[in-house]
């Protein structure tokens, strides 16, 4: 009988056979191997399959699945984190990883250390190295709630200062993702699930660049519609994020109370209420914010999407 | 910032400040004891690579080198003066008017580096055995200092470092030492590891009689052709080991973790410089550090290299900040040059 590995990598593909051969390997070569590999290709194509089985012998514990319909990414996030509960209910650590980007091999070790340790924890992520088209480069960025026992602060600086395109690839607590919804039917998706993920614990950014991460394009939310909903994007999707993020807390933590045990209804509107308020201070001072960019005040630079 | 006084002349001395006479004395008759035995235990490798077809370049540098085979107690007293015929920077041009101008550059370079880099990794040219440089920013350093200082900083960037200070002990392979300026710095840093050199024996004599003189408690080995095993017993207690080009298909350092290359590489026939890598590799060694000799990027010299790299390690992208991404060489930098320049690689698990 084999045991359950303690963490589980969800990977959602999309077409990249010439970068998936360099990500497998980075990380079937970290230190802590610990892991399943559970791969939901939404566009799946004989390259990439062919790329999986090769790789199959030297990592058994590799899971890979074709989705017959193209689900789109939002969609696709949540079957792969589905999937991985589905094969291992027991692994307690679950993290996301592209099929493009690369990892230290320190990286598993030094986050699975961090959650270990630090019961308080519900995410670890670290220091990352962006890889842009033409040149590569440390953005140290720093955002961490580690020792904030308070929700509401938590939420707070949440909602002001995370950076969700550089957490959303962190290693999370399983149980405490699935609490939070993971990924839901709205435009920035990661930034909706870390606030609600941050209701729920703390997070703590390692400081090394143990994360190498492809950012071929600027934040476009027009593309962010069109790929998250293939089939067509609902109304409301339309408008300001941080309205979508609100609708959906308030719809989870304060109508249907899916913060219980935690914490209750009244406390979710007070935090959903948190969440809108120091939002709209973010979009107002934040330099590339909706409003400058409509305005032309601002042009377009290589943040990645999510940020 | 001002490099200079009023004068024109250098704000710092040519050389580094002096020791005193009673240290130089004593550290001028340690590295003399270091070197004669040293110099025995070293001659043996000449023959052992007497088959090693070695460059033009490469010979040259031998030959530069090889009156440190019959050298002087002076002469080893100031062996940092190998340094221009190893890496091209010279004492002389430390010392005169024109040294204004270079202190110029090296500053600004000295401040990016600093900027981007951690300071507690730089470690001041020694001011021993002939040790020279300008002092600015509260360091000593000449272009050689700097130089290393940023492979360290690159390193560390990519989180590097901290795994060479782990346990089990580490082993990192620098592939031809240099003057062991590079080694000097990396055990500096990181004085847990292993540090293995191979390369000519010249550069090995050199290498080890400055490394064991600045680090006198530091265990040296060297590779006897007769007892090849030896080498690797109680490997624990060595710091630092030198083993001839030719002992490279027998290397079975434990732990190896990071083999770099300062331009090495490049100097090598593309046989040559495959034998040292797919070496690497089989040693399961996680990482190849590479870059290109100062002057570099020539593409015609370096694409030798690049697919010797591709055929067992992954090229990895490496932290080039603008305006720094290019300046390891210190020489004229090139759009597009920066992977030529710098090459972290990571193992191909299926080569």
């Amino acid at each position: 009988m084999t045991t359950s590995p303690r963490v589980v990598l969800g990977m959602p593909a999309y077409n990249r056979p010439e970068t998936l051969p360099r990500t497998l390997e980075s990380l079937f070569s970290q230190t802590c191997l610990d892991f399943a590999l559970v791969i939901v290709d939404d566009l799946p194509s004989p390259e990439v399959a062919a790329v999986v089985d090769r790789y199959r012998s030297i990592f058994p514990r590799l899971h890979y699945e074709a989705n017959t319909t193209r689900l789109g990414m939002v969609a696709n996030w949540r079957k792969v984190f589905e999937r991985a509960r589905a094969l291992y209910p027991s692994a307690p650590y679950f993290a996301w990883v592209s099929d493009h980007d690369l990892w230290h091999a320190r990286w598993l070790e030094e986050l699975v250390a961090v959650l270990d340790a630090e019961p308080g924890v519900v995410l670890a992520y670290p220091e990352n190295l962006r890889m842009l088209p033409h040149r590569s480069e440390i953005a140290r960025k720093e955002f961490e709630t580690a020792g904030v026992t308070s929700r509401a602060e938590r939420m707070r600086r949440s909602s002001r200062f995370m950076l969700a395109g550089n957490m959303i690839y962190g290693l999370v607590r399983a149980e405490a993702l699935a609490a939070a919804g993971v990924f839901r039917a709205v435009v920035t998706p990661d930034r909706q699930v870390l606030l609600a993920l941050s209701l729920f614990g703390q997070v703590r950014q390692v400081p090394e660049v143990l994360w190498y991460r492809e950012i071929l394009r600027g934040f476009d939310i027009d593309r962010q519609r069109s790929v998250f909903f293939p089939q067509g994007a609902p109304f409301y999707v339309y408008l300001p994020s941080h309205l979508q993020h609100w609708g959906v807390l308030t719809w989870d933590f304060a109508i249907r109370g899916r913060g219980r045990p935690a914490f209750g209804r009244l406390a979710g509107a007070w935090y959903a209420a948190i969440q809108l308020a120091n939002a709209v201070v973010r979009q107002l001072v934040l330099p590339k914010s909706g409003w400058r960019r409509a305005l032309g005040l601002r042009a377009a630079d290589p943040s990645p999407e999510g940020d | 910032m001002s490099h200079a006084d009023p004068t024109g002349i250098p704000r710092a001395a040519a050389a580094a400040p002096a020791v005193g006479k009673k240290d130089a004395a004593r550290l001028a008759a340690t590295a003399w004891a270091r070197y004669l035995d040293l110099r025995d235990r070293l001659r043996p490798l000449r023959e052992a690579d007497r088959d090693v077809e070695w460059s033009d370049r490469e010979q040259r540098l031998r030959d530069g080198l090889a009156p440190y085979w019959d050298a002087t107690p002076e002469s080893i007293a100031d062996l940092r003066e190998c340094g221009k015929v190893v890496s091209g920077v010279r004492r002389s041009q430390y010392k005169g008017e024109r040294a204004a101008l270079l202190q110029a550059q090296l500053d600004k370079d000295l401040e990016r580096l600093l900027d981007k880099g951690d300071a507690s990794l730089l470690q001041d040219e020694p001011p021993v055995l002939g040790g020279f440089g300008f002092a600015s920013l509260g360091k000593r350093y000449n272009e050689d200092t700097l130089r290393y200082f940023r492979v360290l900083s690159l390193l560390q960037d990519a989180a590097l470092l901290e795994d060479c200070r782990r346990q089990p002990r580490r082993t990192i392979w620098e592939v031809a030492g240099n003057w062991g300026g590079l080694a000097f710095q990396f055990h500096s840093a990181c004085p847990q590891a292993a540090y293995l050199m191979t390369g000519p024996a010249e550069l090995l004599l050199v290498s080890s009689v400055y490394l064991g003189t600045l680090f006198p408690d530091a265990r040296l080995r060297v590779w006897e052709p007769a007892r090849p095993d030896a080498f690797w017993h109680a490997w624990d207690e060595v710091d630092f080991a030198f083993a001839p080009e030719s002992a490279v298909p027998a290397l079975a350092p434990p732990g190896l973790l990071l083999t770099l290359d300062l331009g090495a590489l490049d100097q090598m026939t593309p046989a040559r410089a495959d034998a040292h890598v797919r070496r690497a590799h089989e040693l399961e060694c996680r990482y190849v550090f590479s870059v290109c000799a100062p002057g570099q990027p020539d593409p015609a010299q370096a694409t030798a290299v690049e697919p010797v790299l591709d055929r067992w390690y992954w090229r990895h992208p490496v932290s080039t900040a603008a305006g720094l991404a290019k300046r390891l060489a210190l020489g004229p930098a090139r759009r597009g040059a920066v992977d030529r320049t710098y090459r972290l690689s990571w193992r191909r698990l299926l080569a």
